[in-house]
């Protein structure tokens, strides 16, 4: 057994020696790697990719490595599967088996050999990996700042974590499947469904509940790495080796398992050699018994061995033949098992993808409306029409070739145009077949989860009019690049490379829409309000663009399709040149004209109508800006914005915007200013400025839309000034990049940085990302000023250097049937023709930042003492009305007892389009996005649904006070007086609906949320009080600690603190509040006990790491039982460099013990400490989970380890 | 004449000259082209099923440039290539309806009845729901010759159809083949010489991509009559016989049977014997001179 095994893996790899594909995998691999480092490594001017990198994680780093490792072993799949599949299968597809097999070789030994010299040229094709990460590591010119110093054990575990488990877990698998079907195609599925494993693994949604699974079920382990290393800090990933630990361990070792298995199962199968059909032998049997009778009939017949038929070449008989051509290849694919199985698969996946529609927000499901339910089917499903097309069309084209009917078949009196465009058309139906199992399982979706307002007119515009158009033409790509190489293998390949070039294209700065095949076919949003809005109209031009692009390549197809036993390519040029007859030529021509006078209308619309501008050049405009106007302007004193009355009209059905501004500036300095700097929002001819004193244009920077104006009297202090602005602008044509959706046909809604201009030095607009700044030469940009900078405590965060408080009127106006909306009180509204005015003032002082609205609206109204609440919504968007409605009642009461009156008298709630998923509070008006709120399914009975409705509206609401009362000035921190206190607020409404248990699956979600996002943070992670608008910490984090602090102090004692902070600062002018005035006076108003823990929350990065360690459980005579407990307490400290420093634990800590039916026998504080506390605990009953911090209010870095169930 | 090939030549990428200079005349009736492997037949044949184009040179059937109106041909032809399959889980009649119907039968009703008057000619019928790809070799050569009857052919080219037959089905496909009416021009390339002299009006030899001699078969065994001779010898002695008078050698009862070519050999001890085609065959392709 031993020498057999010895002389086949000597052979399998003998004989790989000879072939090239083994030398063009590894090339490919060491590039593809290589160039990823290079990409993230900034050695290409102007591309920020990274691959799911942080920014301040080196690309060398342990966990980078292992990272990109991990991805490519990805697509290794692709070069796994064939070498081991055919170890198996060669002797079978070359008729070599019988001869193989015939030798006395042992079996087992024979096949093992194989096995074993597949892994090693697997081994050495991926060795590349390293070489290929370590070369570009090393080049020059890569950005240093974003490398560390190489070290050779981070390039190595790799390999036996990842890459050779997976050549060995894959491999078996191949090599199972086809030492089972003896076929390579079977072997290539096989290989597409373990890379479905993967996307089943993330697609098992993001609940945290399901982690483990999720971990486990990925073969490629990848899913497993990034849950071991989920919570890792930047510090941490740039210097821990990703070893085999916990989750990622048990991963490997349970698809190694697995890989053995698959491997006894293939050596058991080898052993049988394929049997000869029993059938066959019947059959002839068959044939001998009919043969006399035969003989006779066929002597009869013979006298006329060739029958008159009539035989019919008339271009009627040749279109019937094409129809029936095209439907016997779209039968012989779509019948075929393999096709079936990628199927189901996709249709599987897609139904497991659509248990949560719409990905779950805090759990919580929404309700399937066509487009989400489209959109998640259609999105889940296009991995696998994308397989199915790849392969299918290499079938398609070399069916014939394969069976070797071909020479029969090429010989027939079949005009060429018929068979290469009958395959083509096939192609098109296998197409609009798997899409119309899109749709139908998109239908069964909607009515499983009870839903019956079908839309199918929806499903078949999004499915067929844009979906099935941009797949048609994509196909047409695929056939021209099989057709032309010939080589099926080599066909696919190269359509691969053409995917990832298209990509890399976009990325790298070529994004014209005219050169990118098949591009700007897609993107379009449906949107219950505004239905597919102004989206069609650059799709339905891109289609007949690219239609003509498809026409083009299908003649080259044409042309070159190749027919016979010759196909020498330069035999093919010259058939390709006798082809090319004068009506095709004409075609062509004509063809061309089309196609050139489509584009030419396209970039009329993109470049001449509209402005086209790269990327990269708006890099360039916004570094341009920054070194042109910062050193004059960032620090020059200028006037104050103190009055806006806006005469606005939009004209929804144009898609336009008509207005007209009347600003009121005051000189608050102590000396003149003799110039503005004016930022317009569009175009300069768009707009007009007329100042009530002369002035003149010093600056007129039409690549930034940017004038500088100097008064010809400069500006007395305590002086006005009054700027009349209009604007006469809309939507015109169709863009290259995104479409704009602010001024839509039913639900326009902007605000007034996006249509007014703003003025002074805007911050906002440099360059923000660092690595970018680098390449430019630039120095880092802070995200907000310091918290000691006393200059940016002159304004606020929300509104920028021209303005704070305003006084605030306007009139809008939009067509008849809607409603348009602003900030304000309606004084009147009045029908003039077909326009209709609505006039809003505003009683008191507002900051400068306001919107408009307008739509077809319904209206829900209701009131809390003597504020109005009224919802405007969409029609069929009445779910959530009611839980809205309520979280404002609660929500008003709750805020006015404990923080001050409310400072309007009505309370607005106004439903837009989903263009973009968030709700903003503007003073007394909230804009809400249909997508949120409003189509949530909340199901009352779930333990798990937790109403978000709810909690966004009194979220909102609570901006009342937090940033349109007390408004933080623009340092570090700012947030957390807005955003953070907004969430506590929510919280303790929330807590008052639902109870303080109901809390810990809020509080889990966002303890989760920060620490996930701690780990990819950009710069460094800063405490609470000095946030810059991190997300992940003025929210979530700050819902976590603003609980917390709760619990330790008491609701009544928090919330006088907070009242006493409002108090002082409500209303404030400049210099305006900060978060260390917030945390003083919190630490002035509450028990000096408080200070520690109120530093520990909002003024350092604590995180615990407690632990149970040994935890038994005694049944005492009495019937009660007595659990002991021995609980390692931890606590560490981030330092400024990210590092972790242990500081003293002391604190109280709740324990909660359950019964065996869940029910909670006894909650309890118990004091833990750093190091072993022992605990015991005698409860009545038996337990089943003991659980430390249930709640989850301490940011624990392992929460796993903090329960124990029996 | 019905096919007339003009001087043709073909060179392959990998520099074979698998045709080279072949010049012939066919006319209507069964024309066996005989040659060893690798002769060139497969490519001459496939240049006149218009599966591939000559390097130079033209060929025409009745007139019309085929390699200029390939589909021309193509509606008067019937192909059954050296090597083929066929499409999997097919049954024969489904095979050959598909078939039909892209040689131009399109009427339903005169294809079905085509399809089984093929079937039954080729002896399929009982076997006609079964796929072709399960037939055994002399099976699947009947089927192969039912395609290739389809819609009146003018022009019919078998390549190699016999090869691996067993006696029993070879005759079977002779007699299908002789069945054929006269006026049709079947072209038969094997490199069984029984075929030939069986089936065939006409022939020519062709090896190394050259035609060496084009003849009737009678005329052939004209020309060498009185010229072969055999000589008997046991087996383990050696023979000093003229290497370039060896015919063929085979063996009858443990001895060796030499057949040679000559004026007058009865000094070598040999009997003049009665020639056969095989011997012009392997006197043609081994270039014997008298």
């Amino acid at each position: 057994m031993m020498a057999t095994l010895w002389s086949n893996l000597r052979f399998e790899l003998t004989s790989r020696k000879r072939f090239l594909s083994p030398y063009i995998y590894w090339l490919v691999l060491t590039l593809l790697v290589f160039l990823m480092v290079l990409a993230t490594g900034g050695a290409f001017k102007g591309t920020t990719i990274n691959f799911g990198l942080g920014q301040k994680v080196f690309i060398n780093s342990p966990y980078a490595i292992n990272l990109y490792s991990a991805l490519i072993s990805l697509f290794g799949i692709l070069i796994i599967s064939p070498i081991f599949g055919q170890a198996v299968c060669k002797d079978y597809e070359a008729k070599f088996d019988q001869i193989v097999l015939a030798t006395p070789a042992h079996r087992t030994g024979f096949y093992l050999g194989r096995f074993l010299g597949a892994t090693i040229v697997c081994i050495l094709i991926f060795s590349g990996l390293a070489l290929g990460q370590y070369l570009a590591a090393a080049l020059p010119f890569v950005q240093r700042s974003l490398f560390t110093a190489p070290r050779l054990s981070a390039y190595l575990v790799p390999y036996f974590s990842v890459l050779i488990p997976n050549i060995i877990i894959f491999g078996s698998v191949a090599f199972a499947v086809g030492s089972i079907t003896k076929k390579m195609s079977a072997v290539y599925i096989a290989g597409i469904l373990c890379f479905m494993g993967y996307l089943f693994g993330i697609g098992l949604s993001s609940d945290i509940e399901r982690k483990v699974l999720r971990a486990l079920i990925d073969p490629f382990g990848l899913n497993a790495m990034m849950s071991l290393t989920e919570y890792w800090s930047v510090a941490e990933m740039n210097s821990r080796l990703v070893n085999l630990k916990g989750i990622f361990l048990w991963n490997r070792v349970l698809w190694l398992t697995v890989s053995l298995g698959f491997l006894a199962l293939a050596l058991t199968f080898v052993q049988r050699a394929p049997k000869p059909s029993k059938k066959k032998k019947s059959e002839k049997a068959t044939d001998e018994a009919g043969d006399e009778v035969e003989k006779k009939k066929a002597q009869g017949a013979a006298s006329n061995l060739l029958p008159n038929v009539p035989l019919d070449f008339s271009g009627a008989a040749r279109f019937r033949l094409f129809v029936k051509q095209t439907l016997f290849e779209a039968k012989s694919s779509l019948k075929n098992i393999y096709f079936i199985c990628l199927t189901l698969a996709g249709v599987i996946y897609m139904f497991a993808l659509n248990g949560q529609v719409g990905g779950k927000i805090f759990g919580t499901e929404t309700y399937p409306t066509t487009y989400k339910v489209l959109e998640l089917s259609s999105g889940s499903f296009s991995i696998f029409l994308l397989i199915i097309m790849t392969f299918y069309t290499g079938e398609l084209l070399w069916r014939e070739r394969q069976s070797r009917t071909d020479q029969i078949l090429d010989a027939m009196p079949v005009p060429l145009w018929l068979n290469s465009m009958a395959k083509f058309a096939a192609m098109q139906i296998i197409i609009a077949s798997l899409l119309l199992i899109v749709g139908l399982c998109g239908v069964i979706i909607q009515l499983a989860h009870g839903y019956t307002r079908l839309e199918l007119d929806q499903v078949f515009t999004t499915l067929y009019s844009i979906q099935f158009v941009s797949f048609l033409i994509l196909s047409a790509m695929m056939f021209t690049i099989h057709t032309l190489v010939n080589n099926k293998y080599i066909g696919h390949g190269l359509f691969v490379l053409y995917t990832i070039v298209m990509i890399y294209l976009g990325n790298a700065g070529f994004d014209h829409v005219l050169y990118r095949y098949g591009s700007g076919l897609g993107g379009a949003r449906y949107s219950d309000m505004n239905g597919y809005g102004p989206f069609l109209l650059k799709i339905r031009n891109m289609q007949l663009y690219w239609l003509f692009g498809a026409a083009l390549l299908l003649t080259l197809v044409y042309l070159f399709w190749v027919r016979g036993t010759d196909n020498a390519w330069s035999r093919r040029c010259a058939e390709a040149r006798k082809r090319l007859t004068r009506p095709l030529q004409i075609f062509v021509a004509l063809v061309l004209v089309g196609f050139i006078a489509q584009g030419s209308h396209i970039y009329y619309n993109t470049n001449i109508v509209n402005e086209y501008k790269t990327e990269k050049q708006g890099e360039k405009d916004r570094l341009a800006y920054e070194q042109t106007y910062k050193a004059k302007y960032d620090q020059k004193p200028q006037l104050k914005l103190a009055k806006v009355k806006a005469a606005v009209d939009i004209f929804p059905s144009r898609l336009w915007l008509k207005s007209k501004v009347e600003f009121t500036f005051d000189n608050k300095n102590s000396g003149p200013v003799d110039e503005i700097l004016v930022n317009l929002p569009v175009k300069k001819k768009f707009v007009n400025l007329e100042f009530d004193r002369p002035t003149e244009i010093v600056v007129d920077d039409e690549r930034m839309d940017l004038q500088i104006l100097r008064f010809k009297t400069p500006v007395a202090p305590g002086e006005q000034v009054h700027l009349v602005y209009s604007i006469d602008y809309g939507y015109e044509g169709f863009r290259n990049d995104s479409t704009p959706t602010a001024i839509a046909a039913n639900g326009t809604f902007f605000n007034n940085q996006s249509y007014f201009p703003s003025f002074g030095y805007q911050d906002g607009a440099e360059l923000g990302s660092d690595k970018l700044r680098e390449q430019y030469g630039l120095k880092p940009k802070l995200r907000m000023p310091p918290i000691t900078d006393e200059a940016a405590k002159q304004v606020t965060y929300v509104t920028g250097l021209d303005a704070d408080w305003i006084d605030f009127e306007t009139t809008v106006s939009t067509d008849n049937g809607q409603v348009a909306i602003a900030p304000g009180y309606l004084q009147k509204d009045w029908v003039d023709g077909d326009r209709h005015y609505f006039q809003y003032a505003m009683d008191q002082k507002i900051l400068n930042f306001y919107s408009f609205m307008s739509a077809k609206y319904e209206v829900k109204r209701d009131s809390w003492n003597d504020v109005k609440i009224e919802v405007y919504y969409q029609k069929g968007h009445e779910y959530n009305l009611d839980t809205m409605i309520d979280a404002v009642k609660q929500g008003l009461a709750y805020y006015s007892e404990n923080f001050g009156p409310y400072q309007h008298r009505q309370f607005r709630i106004l439903e837009f389009p989903r263009y973009a998923t968030f709700a903003q509070s503007f003073p007394n008006t909230i804009p809400y996005s249909e997508a949120i709120g409003f189509i949530a399914k909340v199901d009352p009975k779930d333990e798990e649904d937790l109403d978000y409705p709810f909690y966004v509206t009194a979220h909102e609401l609570a901006h009342q006070w937090w940033a349109h009362q007390v408004i933080g000035a623009n340092v570090q921190g700012a947030t957390m007086l807005s955003e953070s206190l907004a969430q506590y607020s929510a919280l303790m409404v929330m807590e008052k609906k639902y109870g303080r248990a109901k809390m810990s699956r809020f509080l889990k979600h966002e303890m989760n949320e920060y620490l996930q996002s701690r780990s990819s943070e950009d710069k460094k992670e800063l405490p609470l009080y000095l946030n810059e608008n991190q997300q992940y910490l003025h929210y979530a984090k700050g819902s976590v600690v603003m609980f917390a602090l709760k619990e330790v102090v008491g609701e009544k004692a928090l919330n006088h603190a907070i009242r006493v902070f409002a108090d002082k600062v409500r209303y404030q002018n400049a210099p305006f509040t900060t978060a260390t005035e917030f945390v003083a006076t919190l630490k002035a108003d509450l028990d000096p006990k408080f200070h520690d823990v109120i530093d520990d929350l909002l003024t350092r990065i604590t995180l615990c790491d407690n632990r149970i360690q040994e935890h038994s459980v005694k049944a005492e005579a009495d019937g009660t039982y007595t659990i002991d407990l021995d609980i390692l307490g931890k606590k560490v400290y981030i330092d400024d460099k990210g590092d972790e420093n242990e500081a003293p634990l002391a604190r109280d800590f709740e324990f909660t013990v359950k019964d065996e039916e869940g029910k909670v026998m006894l909650t309890q504080n118990y004091p833990i400490k750093t190091g072993q506390n022992h605990l015991t605990i005698k409860v009545p009953k038996k337990p089943k989970v003991l659980w430390l911090d249930e709640l989850g209010i301490w940011i624990d870095k392992n929460r796993d380890d903090n329960k124990i169930t029996l | 004449m019905s096919l007339v090939i003009g001087d043709i030549s073909k060179t392959y990428p990998n520099g074979v000259h698998a045709l080279q200079n072949i010049q012939l005349e066919i006319p209507p009736g069964m024309f066996g082209l005989l040659g060893p492997n690798g002769a060139g037949k497969s490519s001459l044949m496939r240049t006149i099923a218009t599966l591939q184009d000559a390097d130079t040179g033209t060929i025409s059937f009745h007139g019309l440039d085929i390699q200029k109106d390939k589909t021309g041909l193509r509606r008067q032809l019937g192909y059954l290539p050296q090597e083929f399959d066929v499409y999997p889980k097919t049954s024969a009649e489904d095979l050959l309806d598909y078939l039909a119907e892209l040689k131009g039968v399109s009427d339903r009703k005169a294809r079905k009845e085509l399809v089984d008057h093929l079937l039954a000619v080729t002896n399929l019928t009982s076997m006609r729901k079964k796929a072709v790809a399960t037939y055994s070799g002399g099976m699947k050569q009947r089927f192969g010759i039912a395609q290739a009857l389809i819609g009146q052919p003018k022009l019919i080219i078998v390549d190699e159809p016999t090869a691996g037959l067993d006696p029993e089905e070879r005759v079977r496909f002779h007699n299908l083949l002789a069945d054929i009416k006269e006026d049709v021009t079947v072209i038969l390339s094997t490199h069984i010489v029984s075929d030939v002299s069986d089936l065939c009006q006409n022939f020519a030899i062709i090896n190394h991509g050259k035609v060496l001699v084009r003849a009737t078969p009678k005329e052939a065994i004209e020309r060498i009559r009185g010229k072969v001779w055999e000589k008997r010898i046991e087996r383990n002695l050696s023979n000093n016989l003229p290497a370039d008078q060896i015919i063929s050698m085979h063996l009858s009862m443990g001895d060796q049977v030499v057949r040679l070519f000559g004026e007058d050999l009865a000094f070598l001890g040999a009997e003049p014997v009665l020639p056969t085609l095989e011997d012009f065959y392997f006197i043609t392709i081994k270039g014997l001179k008298v």
